[in-house]
This record gives C-alpha cells, structure tokens and sequence, in this order.
C-alpha cells in the first residue's frame, strides 16, 4: 500500500517564512539548519524510543543520519558549533519530519513545517515572559483567534523533593518517572516503595539481598573491591560498561531503599501535589495549602512562578477578554526530560484534535546535554504551521 | 494468467535442508528448477504450486508485501521484519525445526542484574551517572523496542549490529545485546548471561500464509492440499498409535480424558481391540496407567501421517483469508 503523500499546500512554507521574517524584525537572527542531522543527536537527547519516529538514512561512512524532527536541537547544535560563549537570539522555519505512528489517526504524511525561535545565554524569568508574548503575538497575527493556554513547570517537581529531604536514591528513582509517560504507573509502584526486582526469581532477589546487606557497612571503595572479589571468584571476566563501584554502588543504594521506604507523608504529599491542574490562581491556593500543611518551604519558588503565570494569564486577558482559557498543570512539561523552568503549550479550544499549536520553555539541561562542558541557559517555542493554518483556516 | 501458488523456501543454510527434509516428510519433495530457473522449483506431483528460493529475511518481507502466498521463515524474523505481522500472516503450523530464543543478556559481571527491573534501574542510572545511554547491540530492532517498551525501558540506544553481536559487549561497542541463542553456551563463552525475565520469543521455523496476497480459488485448492498433508505430517509427528485390548470399555474413554489421546476409530463393542492417538509427550504416563488397568500387550508405532477427518489446520487458514 502506498500512503496518501499529503496535497503540497504552499501557503503552509509561505506563512512560516512569514512568521520567521517577523521574528527576523524583532531581533532574531535567521539561520537554517541542515535538515539532514546526526540520528544520534536526537536519540541520546530522548531515548531510543525516538528513532522509530525519525527517518533515518546512511551516510557514505555507514554513519547513522536522519530527516530533523525538530528544528530546537539542529539550531542549538548551530550555537555550540558557532558562538557557545555570547548570548544569541536565533529564528527560523522550514520542514520536519516525523514518522507519523498508528495511534494518531488524522495525523500528516511525516512531513511538517515548524517556525520558531530560541534564546540562547538568558537565565531569568524575564526572557520567559518575553518568549511567551511573543509566541502569543505571533499565533494572534496568524489569525488564531481562541487560546488556551497550558502552563507549567518541570522543575517544581524536582523542588518539592529537595524540599522533602528524602534520600537522593529515591530523589532519583521519583524524578525518572516523572519524566517518563506511564507517569502513573510507574510512579504509583515507586511510591508504593515496590522493590524493584519484582519479576526476578527469588534466588537471585535472596542473593541481591544478602549483597546488599554485606555491603551496606562497608564504604564505597571496600564495596568496589568486594565486587571485583566475587568476580575473581566466580571466574567472571570484568568485562561491559560499568565498573565494580558502580555495581557496588547499586547495591547498596538497593539495600538502602530497602531499609528506608518512603514514609506515608511523602508519598502523601507527593500524589496530592501531582493532582493538582486548573485555573492558576485556584492552582496556587491548593499548592500553597498542600506545603503549609506538610511544612514544606517552597515560598520563594511558588511566588516567583505564581508572578510569571498570572502574566501571562493577563496577556491572554488583555487580548482575548474573558473567552482565552488559562490553565496550571503540576504535570505539565515533563514529555520532554531537557524541559527545565517555565514552559507553556498553546492550543485552541474549538481544535482539540490538533492538540498544541505551539510549545516552548525554558530548556537549560539541553546544551550540557549535546556535549557544552558549561552550562547554557536557553529558552525558546516552536510553531507548528500546519496545526495554526488548519485551525485558522488561513491556508484556504 | 494463472498465477501459481507461490511458495518460499529458505535458498541456503541449515533452515534449507531442514524445510527440503520437512517437505520430503510430508510427502511434497520439493524439484529444484535446472539451468537458469535455479532460483525456483516445484513440488513432485502437484500443478499450480511453484516453490521460490529466497533468504529468510526476503521471505518475511514478500509475505507481508503480498508477493509470495506460503513461506518457511523464523517466528523471529517475521515478528522482527514485519509491523503488526498477526495482520498479516497467519503462523499456520510450527515446523519443529529451526529453534532458536531471542533473548536479553548481560554481563555475568553485572552480579547484580537479574531481571528486567534490574536493567531498567541500571540504565537510568548509567544515564544518570555518566550521561550516556546504555548501548544495546542488536539486529532486531523492532523487537527489542517493543519489548523494552513493555517493561517500560527508554534510556537506552540500540547499535546495529549485523553479526558476532555475542561479542559486541566484550568489545566494548555495547553494553548489553540482543541476540538469538539454541543453547546458549556462545553466550556464556563470551561472559553473558540471559536476564531472568529476558527471553522476548521462542522461536522455530513457521509455515506462515499471507493475507495481503492475492488469492484464487485455484490457490486455495492447492493451499488446502498443501495444508492437508502439513497437518498429516504434524499429526503423525507429534503422536504415537498405541494398540491394546481387553481393560474393559471404560479404559478407552477414560485415557482419551486423562491423557489428551483420541480415538481415531472410536470404540467398538464388537472387539476388544483398541486403538489410541497419544501425544508423543504423555506416551510413558498412558503405558504405565494402562498396565495398572491389567491390559494385555500394549503396542507403540510410530505414524507416518495421519489424514484427520477435517483438515482443522486449512479450516483456520481460509477463516483468516475470508475475514
């Protein structure tokens, strides 16, 4: 079967270009990223569940390409290639791909046109807020006329648990859940301090144990070196990836989980907080209930963040009166693990099934993570063209 | 034109000889085409059908595409080759050949892995820790994926590889692989081991039909012969005939209950004769059972095909064709 290649709809590349000269006019530079990127790029940002929606296809070294499914990653590949020290204001607009996969019916061919902008060496709340208007503003100019518009914040999550002052083992474990998109589940079995070997036989689950506890006394180096004994002993080649202190490491961090579950307080707070979503200023009453309740110091953080929704709440007011929907979600922001402050997804209320029309945020993990050995605040959005042009009708 | 019904036969390896042996076996030798139609054959006896050599992988792919009607290819390489493959083919009948298991293996240094959980737990933490991704060499990518999807796995990067994969850990080109294995001493000869909950599939070699094909009423006579003898073959394959008498009638009834037998020609009041169909499996169980029932002389033959009354096996083939 041959899919249905989608109708080339020039005004979709026109209204992009459009988009991005109106950027342009505001200060950001254009540039144009090779649509062909290193697959590993994307993948090492992501997981490897991110390949079976990249097209993927061999360079003349044998090496691993692919069709850019996005434009925010090839542009900060361009600032850490080019000006990694400066601060710098880049636009663009042009085709991505991605493999559309079954589960979204009435989705396009693999092909999309995205317009966007990134910020690049700008910490603060300020450039936030100067992102989101000028994201509202540009979806506004293209003609979209009802918003809603989504806000969160990645990082609260990791504040309360800082706050909680629980180990970091399970820091770690709860944050990696929260990344992920079985949020629920999996974080239900973390909290219900399930161990983590469930579907091990028993032997091997006694065996960890036992380990575990002989290491628990020791320190870092003597469990390194009690490791890299059992191997000798077993006649095991120390061979793959990980060293002995790792795997010593491992367990005795198991044996520490073991040994101090999470207290019914915190898994308490924690469920209670994930709950909370809807309009910012009930949001904020709820949040600030729940910490004064389980004495949790978060004043500073929630005032900061309370400030920057209820701006942005009012530029939707200013320009929308009452019909724009603002809404606060402790969850919001976490289908993308680079996501690290303030970040924000518009959409229109009369077109759910084109879900975002454009998203962006606060990213400061990303740099660090394509290799910068310093750190590089960035913040930036991402228009999806096609999605604005079907909800607006502007193309027709 | 009259298209044949085409089907693909593996064109080298040990999967050739045992799918050349299996077809002997059930009374359809395969001819192998002279001169320049080296690349097809047909089976002694039969018109219509036309076999076509091709590599394994090839035959899972002409499968979905449609191309070929019947092919003898692993369960793994069509799982792995084909998305949604049971929308595809039907896995008619399991040839008892070509065993192998896709399996998860580890270090045995890594003392404290064990299941799934454990790796999960690990790759987050090599992530973590020294920001990379746990490397997973392999060729079956769309199995892992889906696998490692169920046990909710993401931080992990699969490295093709293409042969030797048992080495890529020890190389240090992976962390960890994904590989087939019959016994699983290459595995252990290059220090892996199989993660507990590891194993992704049991596989052996398939006779696998198309539904994406197109298919006349000619082909689906020839694939109802085809089938029939398939099934004859398996039949007598898998069960032994067992002859006794005396017992009393009762014993008949109660060994076809206890010990999944048949009765392919029912019981008689006339004689006092008997005659079973044991699963090859419980044949020493149903022996010792009989002779604590005080039956005579008990008889074991081996069969070399049963013709069922129904052919069950083409019955659930054209289901799937109609559907």
């Amino acid at each position: 079967m041959t899919p249905q290649l989608k109708k080339p709809q020039l005004s979709i590349a026109a209204l992009a270009r459009n988009l991005r000269d109106r950027f342009a006019e505001a200060g950001f530079t254009p540039v144009e990223p090779p649509i062909l990127q290193p697959a590993d790029a994307f993948i090492d940002m992501s997981g490897e569940n991110i390949r079976r929606r990249l097209f993927v296809v061999q360079g003349a070294q044998g090496e691993e390409l692919c069709l850019r499914p996005d434009l925010t990653i090839p542009v900060a590949r361009i600032h850490l290639e080019t000006t990694p020290d400066k601060t710098a204001r880049y636009c663009y607009a042009g085709p991505s791909f991605r493999r559309v996969i079954d589960d979204e019916a009435g989705a396009t061919f693999g092909e999309f046109y995205q317009a966007g902008f990134e910020a690049f060496g700008f910490a603060g709340a300020e450039t936030d807020m100067e992102i989101l208007r000028f994201a509202i503003d540009a979806v506004k100019s293209a003609g979209l006329k009802n918003l809603r518009l989504c806000l969160g914040d990645p990082d609260l999550f990791r504040a309360l648990l800082e706050a909680l002052e629980i180990p970091d083992f399970w820091r770690n474990r709860l944050l990696r859940h929260f990344w992920r998109k079985d949020l629920s589940d999996g974080l239900e079995q973390a909290l219900a301090g399930s161990k983590n070997s469930i579907d091990g036989s028993p032997e091997a689950e006694a065996g960890h144990e036992a380990m575990g506890k002989a290491l628990s006394i020791l320190d870092q180096e003597a469990g390194a070196a009690l490791v890299r004994e059992v191997l000798a002993l077993g006649g095991i080649e120390p061979v793959g990836g990980r060293s002995a202190e790792e795997i010593a490491e491992r367990f005795m961090e198991r044996a520490a989980m073991n040994a101090a579950p999470l207290s019914d307080r915190v898994v308490g707070v924690i469920r209670a907080f994930l709950e909370i979503d809807g309009e910012p200023e009930e949001a904020f009453a709820a949040l600030r209930a729940l910490f004064a309740k389980s004495h949790v110091d978060l004043e500073g953080y929630l005032t900061r963040l309370e400030a920057q929704t209820l701006s942005a709440q009012k530029a939707i007011r200013e320009t929308d009166g009452d019909t724009g929907i603002v809404e606060f979600d402790t969850k919001f922001g976490r289908n993308l693990e680079y996501y690290s402050g303030f970040v924000f997804e518009i959409s229109d209320p009369s077109h759910p099934e084109l879900r975002q029309i454009a998203g962006g945020g606060r990213y400061d993990r990303l740099m660090t993570g394509l290799g910068s050995k310093k750190e590089i605040p960035a913040t930036g959005c991402a228009i999806y063209v096609d999605r604005l042009i079907a909800a607006t009708g502007s193309g027709s | 034109m009259n298209v044949p019904l085409t089907i693909a036969v593996p064109s080298k390896g040990r999967l050739q000889e045992n799918a050349n042996s299996f077809f002997a076996r059930a009374g359809l030798p395969i001819l192998k085409g002279g001169g320049s139609r080296t690349y097809t054959g047909a089976i002694k006896g039969f018109e219509g059908i036309e076999i076509a050599f091709l590599s394994a992988s090839e035959i899972s792919k002409n499968l979905a595409d449609g191309k070929v009607h019947v092919g003898i290819t692993g369960e793994d390489l069509l799982r792995e080759n084909i998305p949604h493959a049971d929308d595809c083919v039907e896995l008619a009948a399991p040839l008892g050949f070509g065993y192998a298991n896709v399996v998860v293996a580890v270090p045995q240094a890594w003392i404290d892995v064990a299941s799934m959980a454990d790796l999960d737990d690990v790759s987050a933490g090599m992530f973590a820790r020294q920001a990379r991704r746990m490397r997973v060499a392999t060729k079956y990518f769309n199995l892992t994926r889906a696998f490692f999807d169920s046990h909710g796995i993401v931080d992990y990067k699969i490295v093709e590889s293409l042969g030797a994969t048992e080495g890529a850990s020890a190389a240090g080109s992976a962390d960890i692989i994904v590989d087939i294995t019959t016994t699983g001493s290459t595995l252990a000869a290059n220090a892996l081991k199989i993660v507990d909950d590891g194993i992704i599939l049991k596989s052996q070699a398939n006779l696998a039909v198309s539904l994406n094909a197109d298919w006349t009423a000619e082909n689906r006579t020839a694939l109802e012969a085809v089938l029939e003898r398939v099934a004859a073959e398996a039949c007598a394959r898998d069960n032994r005939e067992i002859r006794f008498s005396g017992g009393g009638p009762e014993v008949g009834q109660e060994a076809v209950k206890r010990f999944g037998c048949s009765a392919p020609f029912g019981f008689s009041d006339q004689s006092d004769l008997r005659t079973l169909h044991c699963p090859r499996s419980s044949l020493y169980d149903l022996v010792s059972w009989l002779r604590s029932n005080d039956v005579g002389t008990i008889s074991v033959t081996h069969l070399e095909y049963v013709f069922e009354e129904r052919n069950a096996l083409f019955d659930r083939v054209a289901k799937r064709l109609d559907a």
